[in-house]
């Protein structure tokens, strides 16, 4: 682990690393704070860039960065105008909006900036404990649990969907594995469903479908809905920065709780950032006392820093699943998956082992880059506050150039604008049914894995026979059938009680 | 930089290049490409082993072609390379400022007569061919019954699982040499690239595996070292008649034409040889070549051929190039015209016995 930690230092601190971490946290600072750009549509602009660097140890930094740059830079405009720029940070608002509201704006950013960084510190170093860790047993793995691997991140999404979109997010994620198949298949190296078309012979490309799904309805939603992203209201002037030593002590146990619980929620497949920043929330406001527990809501200390640094555990935990096993556990990691496999590295067990430079790199590049989140955050941030008060007519040519020319450059190929376009009103259409995107996406992403791990298997075994002669295929199928079954049990229990009697609150 | 100096540094580019290379000027003049752009094609996307090769000539090629043009390099992807080929086939020289690249890729599909290629390499015109090697391993207990010479006798009876990409891909050299060796060879089908076969033999759900020579040395060295891979056996290379001789990055190690001599029932002679020879060949010693379109005059021929020969002679190539394409020879001139007629003008009975062997073996018939 040393001498990993060592390749990463020296790959890290390269110029070129360095000056992706530094972009990758500003753009993402900047993008997260405008309400209405989640990470996912900036990461999915940022993508044809970032391929274009050509080396995957940098292109990863730089998406990572963007990445939890968007959550620290999402808390800056829930606090300041009670309208979060990314679902990460809504729970921010809860209390760090009435602070701001109370002329204390400059405090509850402080206090978020500080929570922010020990919450993305903390979790680097766990990061560092537990993927190392996760690997050396990947060995084990086979293409049989690959298979399984896949069926379990797959259902995952349907259990932390939210209530009443189980069924819509496993609509979405079959739609997903069902684009996956169009192109040739690893199987037989014959064209399927391509109808003819030259162009789709290798497949509806992974940036088309990403932007298609992330960045073209942003732009449309924007236009139609021009109050969307509004802030609810100016909140005053940013002018002291510090907190109290006692609001610091107030802080810690939360920073360390959280820290810790944000982590390993961002670990599991299918959650990530917005519910360990609700989960935050919610536990520290039950364990708080009396006076304390009141406080919540009104511009609690606890209450800020609890959110903050949750989600920002959970963004890195996150990375967990996707460096060690090549699963993605939300919708921005599986756009970041994409993004690797398009740069020929394979995230997975062997990624460790076969480019220590990437897995670590990518690792102490989180240190650098939340020390530089708290430098532009800390003193800079009334300036780049300032940003919020871009009228949206700007920002919506600017989305739709980066993608109609990041779609073109990645293929060179006119066909895939029409594609770009054709699932991008696709896209907005659900969107408009609410129907969640990310699923799709996942299951696009990891229908090519699915499938072939499941050919292999089958060869292998000749047959279904894997299923019963490997135990631990079955029971991650198990527990992948357990993950859908689950939340529609709680569903409808919470159905007949609320028939019944309620149980408050 | 004034017009005077601007002459001068040109002419004394060109100068430099006629002395470099005088032997190969068919007329004794080169095209001029000063002020132009030369577009090389790349029928692949941005980030496969294709573009890595061309990035890294570009700049280089720029530097050495007389009037020192603009290289870019242009990628037309599509139909696993054959769309971009069938493109290609379709221009016309015009000032020499267009040159394709192709590969392995390009060149199986066009061996095998699949429907999907109209392009024809008889009308290119080849100005390098750049090649690669490959290794067979085994894990060390089976490799430890091996006979005198690599001399597979003893594991014929074995039951050997493979992890493949594809029978018609070059998957096909190593399949067709194990079974031309009498082994038992089941693929499993389904892989995506190379690292996942040497993933699967680390695991133990394949036996046996091969590599290119530089996923070989950085891959499966480690398993090597430890004990759990033996090397059995390269591809070989190719010398500059067109004879299979010793991979230059694996001296030490048999090449399959003397693992199949010293194994009986196997013959370096025939149908079989021959048909997995020429394959061999284009996918590997002339695994990506760089063409003129049809209808080059000899002094555009001549000039190309002399700048990737002068990239060769720069005294910090062999640094530069080593990790980036290999200690493989970069053949020009008619070194890489023999290369190109040995991996495309191949008999037809050689062509027609693999595609008759993949379908019966594979069941793959290709329309």
């Amino acid at each position: 682990m040393i001498e990993g930690i060592l390749i990463g230092l020296e790959a890290a601190f390269s110029i070129q690393n360095l000056l992706m971490v530094i972009a990758g946290c500003l753009i993402g600072t900047f993008i997260g704070m405008l309400p209405g750009l989640g990470p996912m549509s900036i990461i999915a602009i940022m993508i044809p860039v970032a391929i274009g660097i050509g080396d995957p140890a940098a292109a990863l930094i730089l998406l990572a960065g963007v990445y939890y740059g968007a959550i620290f830079g999402g808390s800056t405009s829930s606090i300041l105008l009670n309208a979060p720029g990314v679902a990460g940070t809504v729970a921010t608002s809860f209390d760090g909006y009435p602070m701001a509201r109370k002329g204390q704006a400059g405090k509850a950013l402080t206090i978020a900036a500080v929570s922010s960084f020990a919450g993305g510190t903390i979790g680097a170093i766990l990061l560092m404990i537990f993927a190392p860790a996760l690997s050396s047993v990947a060995l084990l793995f086979h293409s049989a649990e690959y298979f399984a691997l896949m069926v379990v991140g797959l259902s995952a999404i349907a259990a932390f969907a939210g209530t009443g979109q189980v069924a819509k997010a496993l609509m979405m994620t079959i739609l997903g594995l069902i684009l996956a198949t169009v192109g040739e298949g690893a199987l037989y190296n014959m064209p399927r469903f391509t109808m003819g078309m030259m162009d789709l012979q290798s497949g509806i490309s992974f940036i088309t479908l990403a932007m298609a799904m992330f960045a073209l309805p942003e732009a449309l939603f924007l236009v139609l809905n021009p109050a969307r992203g509004a802030g609810q209201g100016e909140s005053g002037k940013i002018e002291n920065l510090r907190f109290s030593r006692e609001e610091g002590k107030a802080m810690v146990p939360v920073i360390g709780r959280q820290s810790l619980q944000g982590f390993f929620i961002g670990v599991l497949p299918g959650a990530g950032a917005t519910i360990a920043s609700f989960l935050g929330y919610a536990v520290e406001r039950n364990i708080a006392k009396g006076d304390e527990q009141a406080e919540f809501g009104k511009g609690s200390v606890k209450g800020l820093a609890a959110p903050e640094t949750a989600n920002n555990a959970a963004c890195t935990g996150s990375f967990v699943p996707l460096l060690t096993l090549g699963i993605p556990g939300s919708g921005t990691t599986a756009i970041l998956l994409g993004a690797l496999i398009a740069l020929n590295v394979t995230p997975g067990p062997r990624l460790m082992v076969d480019t220590p430079e990437i897995f670590w790199a990518v690792i102490i590049s989180m240190f650098i880059g939340n020390l530089v989140l708290l430098i532009l955050n800390l003193p800079l941030i009334p300036y780049i506050a300032k940003i919020l008060a871009i009228p949206r007519n700007y920002l919506i040519p600017f989305i739709l150039f980066f993608t109609l020319m990041g779609a073109y450059i990645g293929q060179n190929n006119a066909t895939e604008l029409l594609m770009l376009v054709g699932l991008g009103v696709m896209a907005t259409i659900f969107r408009f049914a609410d129907y969640p995107l990310a699923p799709l996406l996942i299951g696009f992403i990891l229908g090519t894995m699915l499938e072939d791990n499941f050919s292999r298997s089958m060869q292998l075994y000749r047959g279904l026979g894997f299923i019963l002669e490997r135990p631990m295929t079955l029971g991650l199928l198990i527990l992948a059938a357990l993950l859908v079954l689950l939340p529609s049990y709680r569903a409808r229990r919470a159905r007949n009680r609320a028939s019944g009697v309620a149980d408050g609150d | 930089m004034t017009k005077t100096t601007k002459r001068l540094l040109a002419s004394a580019v060109a100068l430099s290049t006629a002395f470099m290379g005088s032997t190969a000027i068919a007329d004794g003049h080169t095209i001029d490409l000063e002020g132009k752009t030369v577009e090389w094609i790349i029928p692949f996307s941005e980030t496969g082993g294709s573009a890595k090769w061309a990035n890294f000539y570009a700049p280089l090629l720029a530097e050495e072609l007389p009037g020192n043009p603009t290289v870019v390099v242009v990628f037309d992807p599509g139909a696993g390379s054959t769309k971009g080929a069938n493109n290609f086939q379709e221009m016309d020289y015009e000032d020499g400022t267009t040159i394709f690249g192709s590969s392995g890729s390009t060149q199986f599909p066009y061996l095998l007569s699949d429907p999907r290629v109209r392009y024809e390499y008889g009308d290119w015109n080849v100005v390098l061919a750049s090649g690669t090697g490959g290794v067979s391993y085994l894990p060390s207990d089976l490799a430890g019954t091996l006979g005198e010479g690599g001399d597979a006798s003893a594991i014929a009876g074995e039951d050997f699982i493979y992890g493949s990409q594809g029978a018609t891909r070059l998957d096909l050299v190593p399949l067709l040499a194990w079974e031309m060796l009498g082994l038992n060879v089941e693929p499993v089908f389904g892989i995506e690239g190379r690292g996942d076969g040497r993933l699967m033999f680390e695991r133990g759900e394949a036996n046996i595996d091969y590599q290119t020579s530089s996923s070989y040395l950085s891959g499966v060295t480690p398993l090597v070292e430890a004990g759990t891979a033996v090397p059995w056996f390269s591809f070989g290379a190719l010398d500059a008649d067109g004879n299979i001789v010793r991979d230059p990055t694996f001296p030490d190690m048999p090449t399959f034409k003397e693992v199949c001599e010293a194994t009986d029932g196997c013959e370096t002679s025939g149908e079989a040889w021959d048909a997995w020879k020429a394959f061999f060949v284009a996918g590997f010693p002339a695994q990506k070549m760089v063409f003129l379109p049809a209808g080059a005059p000899d002094n555009a021929i001549a000039t190309y051929t002399d700048a990737f020969a002068a990239i060769q002679e720069r005294a910090d190539f062999a640094e530069i190039s080593e990790a980036r394409l290999g200690v493989y020879p970069q053949l020009t001139g008619a070194a890489a015209q023999t290369a190109l007629e040995s991996a495309t003008v191949v008999p037809q009975e050689a062509k027609d016995f693999v595609i008759n062997w993949l379908s019966e073996r594979y069941g793959v018939v290709l329309q």
